[in-house]
């Protein structure tokens, strides 16, 4: 009898990755008031006190159990909207208004925080460690000096699906075609300590369809380039350049999510434009916005795919397919105590796909798709 | 995977080639160690090290053949 494959669907890990998270954006965060964040498997509180930090707590009060987030902003402090007991940034209880003294361990979990670039991030790490120095997320050239638009910014509940689901896209090259109608030309990864990064080129399924194509890898016209890093286990910077013509729109592209528990996750994304010369800042901001739509439709699909696919630690994978394998290896690094990180989880590793088959297959189909829908139309 | 020794300085890494285009890098060591390392930015291979794989290839010590999947 022939074997069959069996999908290993395993178990989602019960502990959250070690690593910096983007919670949302200053602008909606920073207003007075304070805010609720499901993640991390509990919910957190966020507020920014009167001195302009912003500070992020366990929502849930260690007196009887309020919710924080439901309370107000006294001062620098957080009042629990059911005593009234006030919490400050640093996680210490600084006033009960109706006692004589605040009892000396009154102290809650405090998350170390980061604003980089108007938005807010939180450290998450299981061993109760501060974040590395060198574990931080990057700054964006010129965006303190206004040479991009302000972000767009979406969030997509994410329900029945572990967050690995969206890492494992960093190697996916052919769910570019099949999912986000490009198509891709050139695909490497690298892998290398907590960073990991995908190398795109391509250009759109409509463009190709034209039969602009040069030579492998190569279109007239239209194209996109993107490079993709993660740094860290949720937090994905892609630097983007799409070509029209002689015109290149450069654009920053986040992906990121938070876990809400392990079968749930928060993906969010938004966008920046480099602004373009000559144009006022509606018209730049309107460029943002239309390009986010398109992306935000993409995810939309992924998620469709997540919600009906199965967890599967065993996939069946052949060679125009990127490092799977290797891409979870790396991402396991925080999923383990830092003791306990593996040298091949965080050496350098390189892999670039070749997509001459995919390609050459994929120009055809797209050709004849369009000529199909040519002779419908006529 | 194979062992490819890059001809300028000696770091040793294990590569994989199912096509011509297709390559599988996987360091050792830290990569701190390739004296080019610093001057390239993270996603280029080393030229130096691509260099020695190309004729490793050509010289017969790494087989181009589809991987084990």
């Amino acid at each position: 009898m022939t074997e069959v494959r069996t999908i290993e669907a395993g178990a989602p890990p019960e502990r959250f990755a070690r690593g910096w998270h983007c919670v949302g954006l200053v602008r909606d965060l920073a207003d007075g008031k304070p805010h609720s964040v499901e993640a991390f498997g509990t919910k957190l509180v966020v507020w920014q006190g009167e001195s302009g930090s912003l500070n992020v707590l366990d929502a849930y009060c260690r007196h009887m159990g309020g919710d924080l987030s439901q309370g107000t902003v006294q001062g620098e402090n957080v009042a629990c909207p059911f005593h009234s007991w006030r919490w400050g940034g640093d996680g210490k209880c600084q006033q009960i208004p109706y006692a004589r003294r605040v009892p000396p361990r009154a102290r809650t979990r405090g998350w170390p925080t980061l604003v980089r670039d108007g938005q807010l991030f939180v450290w998450n790490d299981p061993e109760g460690n501060p974040p590395p120095e060198d574990v931080t997320i990057p700054e964006i050239p010129g965006y303190a000096d206004g040479e991009w638009t302000e972000w767009t910014w979406n969030n997509v509940l994410v329900e029945g699906s572990h967050c690995r689901e969206i890492i494992d896209n960093m190697v996916d090259m052919a769910h570019f075609y099949y999912i986000h109608k490009g198509l891709p030309t050139y695909f490497k990864n690298v892998f290398e300590g907590h960073v990991c990064t995908q190398y795109y080129a391509g250009t759109s399924q409509e463009h190709a369809a034209t039969g602009a194509l040069i030579e492998i890898g190569q279109y007239e016209g239209q194209s996109t380039k993107s490079d993709a890093t993660y740094w860290g286990p949720s937090y994905l910077v892609d630097k983007l350049w799409d070509t029209y013509g002689d015109m290149t729109i450069e654009s920053v592209l986040i992906t990121c999510h938070y876990p809400i528990t392990s079968n749930s996750f928060m993906l969010q994304y938004g966008m920046v434009v480099k602004k373009i010369a000559g144009l006022d800042d509606e018209t730049n901001a309107k460029i943002a916005k239309k390009m986010t739509r398109l992306i935000g439709e993409g995810f939309l699909e992924d998620v469709k795919i997540w919600r009906n696919k199965t967890r599967i630690d065993n996939p069946l994978l052949c060679e125009e397919d990127g490092p799977v394998y290797q891409l979870r290896r790396w991402y396991e690094q925080f999923y383990v105590d830092v003791a306990d990180i593996q040298p091949e989880m965080v050496q350098r590793f390189e892999f670039e796909i070749d997509t001459t088959k995919a390609v050459d297959f994929w120009q055809q189909e797209l050709v004849e798709q369009a000529a199909a829908k040519v002779g419908a139309e006529a | 995977m194979q062992p490819v020794d890059c001809a300028r300085c000696g770091t040793r890494v294990q590569v994989s080639k199912n096509s011509a285009v297709q390559t599988s890098i996987q360091w050792e060591f830290d990569s701190s160690s390739c004296p080019l390392r610093a001057e390239l930015a993270l996603g280029d291979t080393c030229p130096a090290l691509s260099d020695s794989i190309r004729d490793a290839v050509l010289g017969g010590q790494l087989e181009v053949a589809s991987s084990d999947l």
